[in-house]
């Protein structure tokens, strides 16, 4: 999995013949006298001064710096996503990490581990507003106490994530008080009061950072949307580990909470599997692009520490290909079938192929294996992805073994056969998926996320996939209907429409550049079925290099917090 | 059938252990076959060869990994010899003032070889030396001169005894010696079966640039970059043989550069303090350009796009006017106040400022989007107009122009002290129909933004200028973003795809006047870009770039596909946080991935 940063540390062992001029670090700019003030405008914003003011004294509406200007201006501060209503002074005071405190003596016992851990994000998070080091010290005693009201550390669609978050500061000291129902809500209030804390960076003849925090504050919040997603592919490039926490990071910072791992595709497939080597050993693209074990489970836990649910997807019976191609030299037919096929139209949506057999018993046992690992991996109650999604019935109807199978089974070869064959996959996947979560001790059944799809239009869905069970995630452009009709017929749905929502648009084809603003306007219906929303970085076009910037526009999706 | 499970774990030089498990991979192995190559899994019992990816693309297309394509013969051989990365040796065969400059350009020649081999791996200290000669023809040479340097080199490889290689590069000059050196860089490859360093071992490459001007604007006003990103971008030009860094370095939003002759333009006009260009960072950008065979143009834009910085000169008109829309294309407005003596004083410090840091053969004036309507705002400057007995129509605002313009290069050459060729963008001065009237085409370099198809490309041609392209259509990277102003997508919109970067051929644009073309330029306007996006804007569009100017082959992007994969990974090794631009599978699966 190492391979991005491997190359990137070579540059640096080697950096000064290639990468970094020779004449060490660029000399220090010349310091002038910070010299610009910012006022306060309601309902405008921060107004630079016309000249600049050298020693100026912050007043009560003008400030000696942007941050601190954009911090404490307007209803909402520096706040996003906004709040469902905050009240905020316009005073700061100066604060340093040395001297803040966690209380979480009204928080219970079983909370507090990853109590303190969502601290020290908190806690870290100011200290990189200075860069790593606040040099400003002021000895100010600052003690934020946590309440949170239930011991149940599960994230889930009924997590309650709501909180209050109440700053009061004196010249000698400064208390916040935080409650919420659980560590979820907690932790969204430590990322709230992080934004209330601006850095103060003073250049009088040597560089000093400071951080001031807001000196008053009311703040009551809670999300509109259960399910506020991230959507990352890692099969048609890899991303390396540590990309992903960078990715998860800002996630937390913008307070979504679903990462969705699209982990795998017909590309390749770099998620290891304890039970079935074979998929990383045949699927990586390489013995340094994998995500073993280790990772995975390392990952999700520093998901749940930014509240964030990790949703895996293992995408079938479409889009499975390289990783599934060593059936016949292992004596158990072919998993899946034409895979890499060079003329591939017809077959599939882009090149390489491949679909999932389903004429071959042995594939699904495989299946089942990689879901044991998977159902291990998944934090419980678990929620797990399907994928489900661009099944090319040519593909299915280029083998014999498949068309054999379906006459054994009595479906014709007319769509309608090959609908009856793909819903006949899911329901087994189900099954499968169902006993191995039963296995782990999970009693009651969990849904499962699909794609929306030809089998799930709303005239034919509800022959196929059951309501109970499916969350159908809808990725139709938003002219379609289909989304309004799922949530009529009862399916609890999560929107991606394409043209709005997909972070690749723009950059091939037709497609249109979504930008920041039509992502931002887009609002989805209000309803208990519709759980949330979510944006796509599928990675035709964005691997490791790309990712930061591609991923930058998500993270103005506020509407799905706050709508 | 696996390869031993291998655990390698390395303390690097940031003393983080790493271990990375090798697991029980397949060795995947690749085979040339209808110049593609092709993957299977190896079986190390087989006795046939087994090539790593890499080691296949050396001989597996005309110019195996090569980017820019060589434009003269051009001989891979067919040969792989390992060699040993401790032993490389650089001889400089003739000594004189480019001395520096040659020893800098070997110790980056070595820094890119070991780029070829992933950290964590160690490749095996045995094979052959390799021997580097260098033959610089006027080791004196260490300026440039526009449309005279010459960039040529010759490369030779060839087998010296069985434990040493000689590899020998022939120039006229400095810049054709660090090509050459590039190049040789890309025929050395670290091959993972066999876990060594490579170096195809028969080579003969005769090479020279179809165009003398190859360049990236980077514009550092509308948003700062730091040194450092700067820096990283002229190491990815070097390694595609671009030659020049147009520094657009002043705008309308803030005025970074360093006067000290006018120390309140950069105190007014910098975004903040951190945010300025010293004297100091300008000459250290300058020198680690030109150990790269890379010019670093200044431009001072004027007499539009001026503001931030001016404020207290009584030098411009309608800055920050609003509404912005009616006197220029976005804001903040500000255009030069042609009718005050004292500008040009101002405009002489700063060229004067500008010629003490950068050591140029050109200078850019900048010149476009012009206002009458600003200018129209003053009356002052409609008095001075009268005065004149100039019109206040187009042709008398030309006429303002002109004498602005006339005037400001009279400074330039005094700043700089000698009549050096000047550039100006396409604008309502430069129109064909009347260019020559103000602008002398021995004087002038037109700098083309609008459109390849533009009648006023082959307009000024016929008139003899001679002309740098940048046509928006295929040339500005900022293209396909949202809107900054207002709703929907950028004024130039859609992207364009690093595939219309290499189709656009100047040859093609110029036809029977292809000798009147200096060459093009990738501009990246920065209304919305700064350093955390510079590299994907940039990379590896700009690479396209880079060969159609180099060779101007006939053929078109899917020929060059293949390499160009290649040479996108090349960057990423570099450091340089490129755009991917395929999957990785299509990397792996030469020809797979066609419409």
């Amino acid at each position: 999995m190492e391979f991005g940063r491997r190359w990137a540390l070579v540059v640096l062992g080697l950096s000064c013949s290639v990468s970094c001029h020779d004449t060490t670090a660029p000399p220090a700019p010349i310091v002038y006298e910070p010299s610009w003030t910012y006022k306060c405008v309601p309902d405008e914003g921060c107004h630079r001064s016309a000249h600049p003011q050298p020693g100026a004294n912050s007043s009560s509406l003008i400030f000696p710096s942007l941050d601190l200007c954009r911090t404490v201006c307007g209803r909402f501060g520096g706040l996003w996503p906004r709040p469902v209503t905050a009240a905020l002074s316009t005073q700061t005071v100066r604060i340093h990490p040395n001297f803040l405190r966690f209380d979480l003596s009204n928080a219970p016992v079983e909370t507090r581990d990853i109590l303190v851990e969502m601290t020290h994000v908190a806690t870290q998070n100011l200290i990189d507003e200075c860069d790593g080091n606040v040099s400003v010290v002021v000895e100010t005693p600052v003690v934020v106490y946590i309440t949170v009201k239930t011991t149940n550390l599960n994230l889930t669609l009924d997590t309650l994530e709501q909180y209050r978050l109440d700053v009061q500061s004196k010249e000698s000291n400064a208390v916040i008080h935080i409650v919420a129902e659980t560590v979820y809500g907690a932790r969204h209030a430590l990322e709230t009061f992080t934004q209330l804390v601006s850095s103060d960076k003073l250049d009088d003849g040597e560089y000093r950072c400071g951080l001031r925090l807001v000196a008053g504050a009311k703040i009551w919040d809670q999300p509109v949307y259960k399910y506020r997603g991230f959507l990352l592919d890692t099969s048609r490039n890899f991303i390396p580990m540590d990309d992903i926490k960078r990715m998860l990071d800002a996630m937390a910072t913008v307070k979504m909470n679903v990462f969705h791992w699209h982990a795998t595709d017909s590309h390749s497939f770099p998620l290891e599997s304890k039970r079935v080597p074979q998929f990383t050993r045949y699927g990586a693209y390489s013995a340094y692009e994998i995500y073993s074990a280790e990772e995975i489970r390392e990952l999700i836990h520093y998901a749940r520490v930014r509240g964030i649910r990790v949703v895996i997807e293992i995408d079938s019976p479409a889009h499975a290909g390289n990783g599934w191609q060593w059936g016949q030299e292992f004596g158990y037919g072919d998993l899946a079938v034409c895979v890499n096929a060079r003329q591939w139209r017809g077959l599939c949506i882009q090149p390489p192929c491949g679909q999932l057999n389903p004429a071959n018993p042995t594939m699904y046992r495989v299946l089942r294996d990689l879901y044991k690992d998977i159902a291990e991996y998944l934090p419980k109650p678990a929620l797990f992805h399907m994928g489900g999604d661009e099944v090319f019935l040519g593909c299915w109807n280029s083998s014999e073994q498949i068309l054999t199978y379906m006459e054994s089974r009595n479906y014709d070869t007319s769509v309608d056969g090959f609908i009856k064959l793909w819903s006949e996959f899911h329901e087994k996947a189900l099954n499968m998926w169902d006993e191995e979560l039963t296995a782990l001790g999970q009693e009651e059944k969990q849904p499962v996320m699909l794609w929306s799809s030809e089998l799930t239009q709303a005239h034919r869905i509800q022959k196929h996939l059951s309501k109970d069970r499916y969350i159908i995630e809808v990725w139709e452009p938003i002219n379609s209907p289909l989304l309004v009709q799922l949530i009529r017929l009862g399916y609890k749905v999560v929107s991606v429409p394409k043209d709005i929502w997909y972070l690749d648009h723009g950059f091939w084809g037709q497609t249109k550049y979504s930008n920041w603003r039509r992502m931002y306007a887009h609002t989805l219906p209000r309803d208990p079925h519709m759980l949330g929303g979510e944006v796509a970085a599928w990675s035709e076009y964005v691997d490791s290099q790309g990712l930061v910037t591609t991923a930058s526009s998500s993270t103005k999706v506020k509407g799905i917090f706050e709508d | 059938m696996w390869r031993h499970s291998i655990v390698f774990c390395v303390v690097n030089l940031l003393f983080v252990l790493q271990c990375v498990s090798t697991e029980e991979q397949p060795a995947w192995h690749w085979s040339c076959g209808d110049g593609k190559c092709v993957k299977s899994k190896h079986d190390p019992k087989s006795s046939e060869p087994a090539l790593s990816l890499e080691a296949c693309k050396m001989f597996c297309n005309e110019y195996g990994m090569l980017w820019p394509a060589p434009t003269g013969e051009t001989d891979l051989g067919r040969f792989l010899s390992k060699i040993n990365i401790n032993n490389i040796e650089i001889q400089i065969l003739k000594r004189g003032k480019s001395d520096d400059l040659m020893q800098a350009a070997g110790r980056r020649f070595k820094g890119l070889v070991g780029l070829a081999v992933p950290l964590g791996l160690t490749p095996k200290q045995t094979g052959k030396a390799v021997y580097v000669y260098l033959v610089n023809e006027n080791p004196d040479v260490k300026e440039f001169t526009l449309s005279d340097t010459d960039e040529s080199y010759s490369l030779r490889v060839s087998p010296e005894s069985n434990e040493r290689i000689n590899a020998t590069i022939f120039a006229n000059n400095f810049f054709g010696i660090r090509h050459g050196l590039e190049t040789l860089s890309q025929l050395i490859v670290f091959d993972d079966i066999k876990n060594h360093l490579l170096i195809a071992r028969d080579v003969t490459i005769d090479d020279k640039p179809a165009y003398p001007y190859r360049g990236i604007l980077l514009d550092t006003a509308r948003n700062y970059y730091s040194l450092e990103s700067i820096m990283a971008t002229i190491d990815a030009m070097a390694a595609v043989k671009l030659n020049t860094f147009h520094w657009h370095i002043t705008d309308s939003q803030s005025f970074p550069f360093q006067s000290t002759k006018r120390p309140d333009l950069t105190k007014y006009g910098a975004y903040s303090p951190a945010k300025i260009y010293t004297k100091d960072n300008i000459r250290a950008v300058v020198d680690y350009a030109l150990e790269r065979g890379i010019r670093v143009l200044p431009e001072f834009d004027a007499p539009a796009h001026v503001g931030e910085g001016w404020q207290d000169t009584n030098l411009t008109v309608c800055f920050n006017a609003q509404p912005w829309q009616s006197f220029c294309v976005e804001p903040p407005c500000g255009q030069l106040n042609p009718v005050r003596d004292e500008l040009y004083e101002y405009l002489e410090d700063i060229y004067s400022d500008m010629a003490e840091v950068f050591p140029t053969d050109i200078f850019h004036m900048g010149g476009d989007e012009v206002s009458e309507k600003c200018w129209n705002t003053s009356v002052e400057i409609q008095q001075f107009m009268q005065q004149n007995r100039w019109q206040l129509d187009n042709e008398g605002f030309l006429n303002l122009w002109n004498y602005f313009q006339t005037k400001a290069q009279d400074k330039v050459y005094k700043a700089f002290g000698k009549r050096l060729p000047l550039i100006m963008w396409t604008s309502t001065l430069t129109n064909y129909v009347h260019a020559d009237r103000y602008l002398n085409k021995d004087d002038y370099v037109i700098q083309v933004w609008t459109t390849g198809a533009d009648p006023q490309v082959q307009g000024l041609l016929k008139k003899g200028y001679r002309l740098i392209l940048s046509n928006y259509d295929a040339l500005y990277f900022d293209c396909g973003f949202g809107a900054w102003v207002g709703s929907g997508n950028n004024w130039c919109s859609p992207y364009i795809g690093w595939q219309k970067v290499y189709e656009n051929s100047p040859k093609v644009i110029a036809q029977e006047y292809y000798d009147q073309i200096l060459g093009g330029e990738a501009a990246l306007w920065s209304e919305q870009s700064d350093s955390a996006t510079l590299d994907g804007r940039l990379w590896p569009r700009a690479a396209a770039l880079a060969e159609r100017l180099w060779a101007e082959l006939p053929t078109g992007w899917q020929d060059a596909e293949k390499r160009m994969l290649h040479a996108r990974e090349r960057l990423v090794r570099m450091g340089i946080k490129a755009e991917s631009i395929e999957p990785e599978w299509c990397y792996q699966n030469d020809g797979n991935c066609y419409a």
